[in-house]
């Protein structure tokens, strides 16, 4: 129950809107002097003592005495911006871990905690991935292998997509969401991704003509069923790596990942029918 | 020179037809009442039928060129404006396959404002230009073949004079950009022919989209889209849109001069069901058709209707009265709308009832009218005897037969006026040329005044034919007048002129006495002037006296006739003869006579009284008496007034030819059915020796099929003194009118003979096959020849006054005759179910094109199937046109000629023009049944590709009824040897040759295929493959799904996902 207690405090220190100010204060700030927030919100000393005493365990001060948020602190200026962490609240058990698990979270979760360290074996897989696009002449457009010949184009392909898929995640959760975090780290969960296109992309080259059919349902059945699992899957991994590394809910991830999926689809309609025929 | 000849000769048929064949009408108007009376009783009045006719000719001899087929205007040109007479509005029906119709409206001249830049420099060296918007994708439906030569789409046709090939190039490029930039067509070249005489003919073709025919329609009808202006264009638009199964309509423009045009317009239907079945009986309703009476364009100046059986029918009925001859016998029919100002079916509607006939035991009347005469007669009596030998060779009596004959204005100053002013010799009295004698008078005053001068000179006297003795002649030398003048003759002198000086001279003389005239010299001189005076007055009286006693005034030329009456009538004069009955086998002769035709017999003296000098340069009197004939006297006259002595032809100034039609005849048979006829032409000429042409065209067979042989025998008979030179003889198959006016003609055959004697006659027997004009199908023999071959004009002599004058007539001179015509019914072919079927071209060729792409590799293969499916071969040549683009993209092409299971393979022939390529697949002769299969391999082609039609040239063997679309005269194929789309019947050269007749080229084509396939990839950019829109879409429902599921879920749990 002591995480219900803290959870208690927090709620007290966040009831008041003068500590709630001095939370996005501080937040937006990152580190701050006593002189800085006595300007600010200009009031006596010893009332601003009073909210920076009861912020509690939410703030701290390093050996300058200079104020800054703490993890709990984070969380609830997070909270405050209606934008709160939910990941720290993430079941570790039960059907949600299940589905958590499947979608890769403890890697999306080592990409966020430090990006430096797992780069190499995401570059590795990475370009191994380039060569297998190579050698089975497929690589994506976006959610769609494609057979691409030449072959050279295919590598090409593929890091072209993954990059525009990158760009337009990192903007999108910019511009929306305010989130700045985790570059490095989302560009290797985007490298992730890749992987199951690139795992469907052999059961393309074994199981399909050199053609997408007018009609998907005129592919062959099992084809046609794991091509929607796959898309469904990278799309759930797009989701999850959003939830993680940028730290949203499920609803904006999702949402920001609809609305990528929808441009992504638009892009590969057009460039499949400008560049396609054969 | 022949071919010359033949070309002028439909025009020079119309000149005279026209005005000459309306007598006819007028007869058949009453039948009971005779030409003659009927004209007196009521040239404009209740007989409507005549009053029609009449008003025709009087109209047509205003607007000539409104029957012909030239019409040539000066408009007006402003900007893209014409402003011409609408001449003529013609509506023409026809019944095609399987009781469909296939209906045009003709629109000759008009308002027009299409879009055509006129007047830039690149539409000035533009001869002509054809626009014509097609669909005849179900011509099968209708009709045997194409009714026209156009393929499907929007065709553009010019005509440049320009053969340079950078010109033709840029204006090929004008035409291209100009109807891309106006009207959003891509139109691409389908054939070329190249003629340094005729010019370049460029044919576009290009495809059109359904919605924008409105447009197209309406701009190049303007302004006849409109109620005010009758609605037959109105129910034609109507058609069009509603029912139609195959159309076209479009324009041709052709430039006469920098600002004159000549234009016409036309648009064709093809409609189904349009023929009633009742039992046996077929009925057709102009109302049922067209949905509404049809009111004339008041525009027009003329307006028209005709339909057409192309197949041998029995007509039971038919309303309103058609207004053309022999309508039921021939199955046209044809009404008049209006003309000029004059309605004469203000609202028009007709109905048609008929049954198909197929008995080949046809019973009827067939009279053939021989023209000829007695040679010697006329030479040795001076009698010419024109005898008509009218023969039934038909198996019925012939009813009411009506012979006549158009005679000349120069026949008709021959009957009415004769030869004027011809002094004759009175009988038995003859001229010594040889006599001559000379008058003097001697004057004796007393031995101191002596005179002596000349009176009178006489050369050549009058003498008794029988006695040969000198007629009103003294003998005397020496007459005493008084005691002191004396005459003195060498040779005798007239006893007129004795009788005469006795009369004025004598008394005169008693009154002087000589003693006085010798001392008086003004009594002296009183005296010689007046005794000059009264032996002048005794010449002039004695020259009276004895031209009174010698001579009298003869009429030449009398007409004579007991079987033909000579009508003149206002509109022409005409020899008429009737015979109410004549049965089959029969033969009956008719005759008129010119009598007291001068021959060279016939003696003729001039005896001329003229003042003469003698070497003194005294003046004295001279009579001349000489010695010719009647015959030179006639040919004098004839230089001297210009005329021509043929009175039986008509001189035509354009080809420098006497042209003689003969006769016209019309009868009937019990069932009152119309038939028409034309005697043999015949050359005659009074005052020269000419070579006279009688020719008599006969067919054996009465009654046939299309395809059967047919035994002709043509006679040729020289009547005249001399030979006939250079016989051209062309037979040819004609199609009359309701005006007899030949409306189309085929040389079907043609012979060559150098000479003709006098007096020879020559028969040539020879078969033709039965191919066109079903119903009445007529043939007629044209013969051209030289007279008086090698002879300058004829100098004559006026004997009275010694003038010489070239009579340019009695020179060489060419003729055209025709023969006698002849006829049999011609019964429509069997199909292979042996039931008769229209007479349409053939053989019939169809054209099935297919195409397979191989995506891979871009390959397209086209595959044309070229079958005949006629009932006779034909030589066929199939090619086609390539640009410099398409070519490239061919890979290569086979071509292959099945026929009763064997295959040969034909290797094409390939020929550049004008940077344009023509492969010819095959020129061979193909079998009902032999096909063609020519396979066309492009590889690598563009994702928008045009693959042009193949063009198929081929000898129809027959055609009855011109539907196309008007006609360009081109005959230019010095480029190319390939068969150009001709588009009506030209005729051939004289050298045409057995093998070659009855056949007309018939162009076809085959489909133009519009491809779009995907667009091949750019050879730097990677190929990958294209994605349907159902992927994307998919793939964002269902995830879109499942997201709105999980938060869902999540939310109800209401447990942080």
């Amino acid at each position: 129950m002591p995480r219900r207690s803290d959870d208690t405090n927090i709620w007290k220190a966040l009831a008041n809107q003068v500590r709630r100010d001095l939370i996005v204060f501080i937040g937006e700030k990152g580190i701050v002097s006593f002189t800085e927030i006595r300007d600010r919100f200009n009031m006596k000393v010893g009332t601003l003592y009073h909210h920076l005493d009861t912020l509690g365990e939410l703030i701290s001060q390093d050996q300058n005495k200079y104020y800054y948020l703490t993890e709990r602190g984070k969380r609830a200026y997070a909270l405050i911006e209606d934008e709160i962490d939910v990941s720290a609240h993430v079941s570790r058990t039960g059907v949600p871990a299940f589905f958590h698990n499947l979608l890769l979270r403890p890697l999306f979760e080592f990409f966020s905690m430090d990006a430096i360290r797992p780069l190499g074996f995401s570059l590795l897989i990475f370009v191994g991935l380039c060569i297998a696009s190579y050698y089975l002449t497929i690589g994506p457009v976006f959610l769609f292998p494609t057979f691409i010949d030449p072959s050279y184009f295919a590598p090409l392909f593929l890091i072209a997509s993954t990059l525009i898929l990158y760009i337009l995640s990192d903007l999108t959760l910019r511009f929306i969401f305010g989130r700045k975090q985790g570059k490095l780290a989302l560009l290797q969960g985007i490298m992730l991704i890749q992987v199951p296109l690139t795992l469907f992309s052999l059961a393309f080259y074994y199981g399909s003509s050199s053609s997408y059919p007018v009609y998907p349902w005129e592919m062959e059945v099992w084809l046609f069923v794991l091509f929607i699992f796959v898309q469904i899957y990278c799309l759930g991994l797009l989701v999850e790596s959003y939830m993680v590394i940028k730290e949203l809910r499920v609803e904006k991830a999702g949402f920001a990942a609809l609305l990528i999926t929808y441009l992504l689809n638009f892009l590969a309609f057009v460039i499949m029918n400008y560049f396609g025929g054969t | 020179m022949f071919e010359k000849i033949r070309t002028q000769f439909l025009n020079i048929f119309r000149k005279e037809s026209l005005s000459k064949y309306v007598y006819i009408g007028k007869y058949r108007g009453n039948k009971k009442m005779g030409s003659l009376q009927l004209l007196k009783k009521s040239p404009l009045g209740t007989n409507t039928r005549g009053f029609f006719l009449l008003s025709l000719v009087f109209i047509s001899l205003l607007t000539h060129p409104f029957f012909g087929n030239a019409t040539l205007v000066s408009p007006h040109l402003s900007s893209n404006t014409l402003n011409l007479p609408l001449e003529e509005e013609k509506v023409d029906i026809i019944v095609g396959k399987n009781n469909a119709i296939i209906t045009s409206l003709s629109l000759t001249g008009g308002e027009f404002r299409f879009s055509l830049p006129l007047d830039t420099q690149q539409f000035r060296v533009i001869q002509r230009i054809d626009v014509a918007l097609v669909n005849q994708s179900k011509y099968d439906k209708i009709w045997t073949n194409r009714p026209w030569q156009f393929p499907d789409g929007l065709n553009v046709r010019i005509l440049t004079r320009e053969n340079d090939i950078e010109k033709i190039k840029s204006i090929a490029k004008y035409v291209i950009n100009y109807f891309y930039t106006t009207y959003n067509v891509s139109l691409s070249l389908l054939n070329i022919h190249l003629s340094p005489k005729e010019g370049t003919l460029l044919s576009f073709v290009g495809d059109i989209a359904y919605s924008v025919l409105h447009t197209f329609l309406d701009e190049i009808f303007y302004p006849y889209t409109s109620d005010s202006s009758g609605n037959i264009f109105l129910s034609f638009e109507d058609l069009l849109f509603r029912e139609s199964i195959i159309y076209g309509f479009g324009f041709s423009l052709m430039r006469t001069s920098s600002t004159s045009f000549t234009l016409n317009r036309k648009v064709f239907l093809g409609l189904t069901n349009q023929i009633e079945k009742k039992g046996e009986y077929y009925i057709f309703n102009t109302t049922s058709l067209f949905k509404t009476y049809l009111r004339p364009n008041l525009d027009a100046i003329g307006s028209h209707l005709s339909l057409v059986l192309p197949f041998v029918v029995n007509v039971s009925f038919v309303y309103p009265e058609p207004q053309n001859v022999a309508a039921k016998a021939t199955g046209t029919f044809e009404w008049w709308l209006k003309i000029g100002n004059l309605y004469v079916n203000e609202q028009f509607a007709a109905i048609l009832v008929y049954t198909i006939s197929s008995n080949h035991s046809l019973v009827f009347p067939r009279l053939s009218v021989t023209t000829s005469y007695a040679e010697q007669e006329l030479i040795n009596d001076g009698i010419l005897n024109m005898t008509y030998q009218i023969h039934n060779s038909g198996n019925a009596k012939a009813i009411n037969t009506t012979l006549v004959f158009p005679i000349s204005n120069e026949f008709n100053d021959i009957i009415e006026h004769g030869v004027p002013n011809v002094p004759a010799l009175k009988n038995n009295v003859g001229i010594d040329e040889n006599l001559s004698s000379v008058i003097s008078i001697h004057i004796d005053l007393g031995g101191v005044y002596v005179y002596d001068f000349t009176l009178l000179e006489i050369e050549g006297w009058y003498i008794n034919s029988t006695t040969s003795e000198f007629l009103r002649w003294n003998n005397a030398t020496h007459i005493e007048l008084n005691d002191y003048i004396s005459a003195y003759s060498t040779n005798g002198l007239p006893s007129d002129l004795y009788q005469q000086v006795l009369i004025n001279v004598i008394p005169y003389l008693n009154e002087y006495d000589p003693l006085q005239l010798l001392l008086d010299d003004q009594l002296r001189l009183q005296f010689f002037t007046q005794l000059g005076e009264n032996l002048t007055v005794s010449i002039q009286n004695a020259y009276q006296i004895l031209y009174n006693a010698l001579y009298t005034n003869k009429t030449f030329f009398q007409f004579q006739s007991d079987d033909f009456t000579y009508i003149p009538t206002p509109i022409g004069n005409f020899l008429v003869a009737f015979i109410p009955e004549l049965d089959a086998n029969k033969t009956v002769t008719l005759n008129w006579e010119l009598n007291n035709v001068p021959t060279t017999y016939d003696r003729f003296g001039a005896f001329v009284m003229e003042t003469v000098k003698n070497t003194n340069d005294e003046t004295y009197v001279k009579f001349r008496t000489t010695q010719t004939n009647y015959y030179d006297l006639m040919a004098n006259i004839f230089a001297e007034t210009n005329k021509t002595g043929k009175f039986m032809s008509y001189y035509d100034n354009q080809t420098d030819i006497f042209v003689s039609f003969g006769s016209r005849f019309v009868y009937f048979d019990e069932t009152g059915r119309e038939y028409f006829g034309l005697s043999n032409g015949l050359n005659m000429q009074f005052a020269d020796d000419e070579a006279i042409l009688v020719s008599t065209l006969s067919l054996n067979e009465t009654v046939y099929e299309v395809g059967s042989l047919l035994n002709f025998h043509l006679t040729l008979c020289n009547y005249g003194s001399i030979a006939a030179r250079n016989v051209e003889i062309s037979i040819m198959n004609i199609k009359l009118n309701y005006m007899w006016t030949p409306v189309d003609s085929i040389v079907l055959k043609t012979f060559y003979l150098n000479e003709i004697a006098a007096g020879e006659s020559i028969t040539l027997n020879f078969t033709l096959k039965a191919n066109s004009y079903l119903g009445l199908n007529a043939y007629i023999a044209l013969i051209s020849f030289t007279s008086d071959y090698g002879q300058y004009p004829t100098v004559t002599v006026n004997p009275w006054t010694e003038k010489e004058t070239f009579w340019i007539y009695g020179g060489e001179t060419s003729n055209l005759v025709s023969s006698t015509l002849t006829f049999g019914i011609l019964m429509p072919p069997k199909n292979l179910l042996g039931q008769p079927r229209p007479s349409f071209p053939v053989p019939e060729f169809v054209v099935n094109t297919t195409f397979s792409y191989y995506e891979n590799t871009r390959t397209l293969v086209v595959t044309y199937n070229i079958t005949n499916v006629g009932l006779s071969s034909s030589m066929v040549t199939s090619y086609k046109t390539l640009s410099e683009t398409a070519i490239s993209y061919l890979d290569h092409t086979t071509c292959y000629y099945s026929y009763n299971n064997s295959i040969e393979t034909i290797t094409p022939t390939i020929r550049e023009t004008l940077g344009y390529t023509q492969i010819i697949y095959a020129n061979i002769s193909v079998p009902p049944g032999g096909n063609l299969i020519i396979e066309e391999t492009y590889h690598n082609i563009p994702s928008s590709f045009v693959v042009n039609a193949i063009i198929l040239a081929y000898d129809s063997e027959y055609q009855l009824y011109q539907t196309d679309f008007d006609k360009i005269s081109y005959n230019g194929e010095s480029a190319s040897d390939l068969p150009i789309p001709r588009l009506d019947l030209i005729y051939n050269d004289s050298t045409i040759t057995e093998s070659k007749q009855n056949t007309f080229t018939w162009t076809d084509y085959s489909s133009i295929l519009y491809l779009s396939f995907p667009k091949p990839p750019l050879s730097w950019l990677p190929q990958i493959s294209s994605l349907s829109i159902y992927y994307p879409m998919l793939t964002s429902g269902v995830f879109t799904a499942l997201l709105l599921v999980v938060l869902l879920v999540t939310k109800m749990k209401k447990q942080r996902f």
